[in-house]
């Protein structure tokens, strides 16, 4: 879950200044937030428009997040944009995974598992992979086989689904959020339009 | 500009949209619940020809929970991991067709399951963000929309010659307004334009527009909406209203129904409903149904008169048998073949553990129960059903037993 605080400190000190002779304080931070949702939802969709980098089934995670971007509270001084969704703290920072006590993490390796719990997601033992395709995992047992896989047999023949691990440690996505220069500058553009519209209004 | 992933905080407007929505478990297939007014559909939880409530009661718990953010694990994936199980558990996987499995007509299906998902997260997230526009400054600062393309699609609808039908105008590339006779453009109209409305399937000005549509609302700035000619420079807009969004009384339609049936569904009724004869709409009066009924000290809500429908006594568990043994008589005279598909529906109606035992010798018991709730016997459920959620449902029994 994501809340991103505009003050009227990020308008500079003379937008401040004229910040407090404005008749409607609000109306600035309002559209500036509104700029600041606009923009994130556009880099999101962006992202969910982008191919799936090994050409599976996306799972429509950015357009999950554009979906969940909203302006938030918003005052003479402040507002705030949400992104309704916890997956996102991790692509932005980055971290460890682990699984609970004796379980493991299943990631799929095979373009029919993605998108299908192998076991997990608080369903017990019941496979929504398996559900799926009718296909049944297990952990190959022969001497010198692959043990850390969920595998199934597809015509008679061995083929893997899942790795499995313990614990698992991403990489924060630099590329989560848009830029720090693109939010400047639409900020900047913002404050011009409003700055036109608010003079177009009293004059 | 902090970013702070310490709060729990979901977009409460898409709560309550979800909260909204009391589950209608109909069983109607896609175009019987079109025939339903958008009213009532924007306040039910359902799904194409699923009769089962307990499988659509905890479907909009999972989808509360993504919504909410409650837990973890709260993705697509896990919701058709849980929802299978769910299927699975209530036999209705057993249920499905051989030649429908994995299809969209598949309820444990990934693709059935999924579009549940996309649709109601969608449409709660949408009206969130549609409501949370109507701040008079944020309304000010993007009084526009754009249809936009959100995500790819292999076969992809004609968005512009259903923006067209619509009364959509289209605008170039610089936000100008071509010609009324283009066919291509930019997408463009005012928030308050009910050209979103007419595009929705849903009926409703926010994304989705429809199923697997992959089309989104795209905010248009203040400064490219006066380009576009929508807004005059300086001008203040007041942001539309959503009464008819809150307040609109569920209808449902009744052409081809026969006079016959209508006369008598009117009749039964009585000042509850006003037909639309014009439209042959049937449209609940909620607020005959709110003066109909008065609220008793304890807070149960009880009713100023009873409907008229002879002389029904007050009953017990045992005259309900009998008198659902009658009429379960009656109806298995008219018409035997209607009989045969009320067997398919679902024991969904609240029945006495006697009259369960009933309902495997007649499934017209089931009529007459609803009947029952409907002119005399349990008034809570009455009054639930007259106001909205179970509306359809007696239009859908009333179209059955005829």
């Amino acid at each position: 879950m994501a809340a991103i605080t505009i003050t009227k400190n990020e308008a500079g000190d003379f937008l401040g200044k004229l910040q407090g002779e404005l008749a409607n304080p609000r109306g600035l931070v309002a559209a500036l937030v509104s700029r600041l949702s606009d923009v994130l939802v556009a880099h999101f969709t962006e992202r969910n428009l982008e191919p799936n980098s090994k050409g599976w089934r996306k799972s429509g995670f950015w357009g999950e997040m554009a979906s969940r971007t909203s302006p938030g509270e918003i005052s003479d001084t402040r507002g705030e944009v949400v992104i309704a969704d916890y997956r996102l703290a991790q692509r932005v920072h980055g971290g460890t995974i682990t699984a609970k006590e004796k379980g493991s993490l299943a990631f799929p390796i095979h373009p029919l598992a993605a998108g299908l719990r192998a076991g997990a997601g608080g369903s017990g033992d019941f496979s929504s992979f398996t559900a799926t395709t009718g296909i049944k995992l297990f952990r190959p047992g022969k001497p010198g086989a692959k043990k850390n896989v969920l595998a199934g047999l597809v015509d008679g023949k061995l083929e893997f689904f899942y790795a499995l691990a313990k614990s698992v440690t991403q990489a924060a996505d630099p590329n989560a959020l848009p830029s720090t220069e693109k939010i400047s500058e639409a900020m900047g553009d913002e404050t011009d339009a409003y700055l036109e519209e608010w003079e177009a209004a009293n004059t | 500009m902090p970013v702070d992933f310490s709060q729990v905080n979901p977009l409460p407007e898409a709560v309550a949209s979800l909260e909204r929505r009391e589950i209608a478990a109909l069983g109607l297939d896609t175009a019987a619940l079109e025939e339903l007014s958008l009213a009532y559909r924007r306040r039910a939880f359902f799904s194409a020809r699923v009769e089962n409530e307990r499988f659509l009661a905890i479907a909009k718990a999972e989808i509360q929970k993504t919504v909410n953010q409650y837990g973890i694990n709260r993705d697509r994936a896990s919701f058709v991991a849980n929802l299978q199980k769910t299927a699975e558990s209530l036999g209705m996987t057993d249920a499905v067709d051989p030649a429908d499995r994995g299809t969209i007509r598949d309820i444990s299906s990934r693709r059935r399951l999924e579009l549940i998902y996309d649709i109601q997260t969608g449409l709660a997230l949408g009206e969130a963000r549609w409501r949370s526009g109507l701040d008079v400054d944020l309304y000010n600062a993007a009084p526009a929309q754009e249809l936009v393309r959100g995500s790819l699609r292999r076969e992809p609808r004609d968005w512009p010659a259903r923006w067209k039908a619509a009364g959509g105008r289209f605008y170039d590339a610089d936000g100008r307004l071509k010609d009324e006779s283009a066919t291509t453009g930019r997408m463009m109209a005012l928030k308050s334009d009910d050209v979103w409305k007419r595009i929705s399937r849903f009926g409703v000005p926010w994304s989705p527009f429809d199923f697997n549509s992959g089309m989104v609302e795209r905010n248009v700035r203040r400064r490219e909406a006066v380009t576009a000619g929508l807004v005059r420079k300086g001008e203040r807009l007041t942001p539309p209203s959503t009464e008819d969004l809150d307040t609109e009384a569920p209808s449902v339609s009744i052409a081809g129904m026969p006079e016959e049936t209508k006369t008598e569904l009117v009749e039964s009724l009585g000042d509850l409903a006003v037909v639309d004869s014009k439209n042959e709409r049937l449209t609940l009066d909620e607020t005959a149904v709110s003066d109909f009924m008065v609220a008793a000290d304890d807070g149960t809500v009880e009713p100023k008169a009873r409907l008229s429908l002879g002389d029904i006594p007050e009953a017990d568990g045992a005259e309900v048998e009998i008198v659902a043994r009658d009429v379960a008589d009656l109806l298995a005279e008219k018409d035997a073949a209607k009989l045969e598909e009320w067997d398919e529906l679902p024991g969904v109606l609240w029945m006495p553990d006697e009259v369960r035992r009933e309902r495997d010798e007649s499934t017209g018991v089931e009529s007459f129960l609803f009947f029952a709730r409907l002119f005399g016997f349990e008034w809570e459920a009455v009054v639930e059903m007259l106001e909205g959620n179970r509306f359809g449902r007696l239009v859908g029994f009333y179209r059955r037993m005829k």
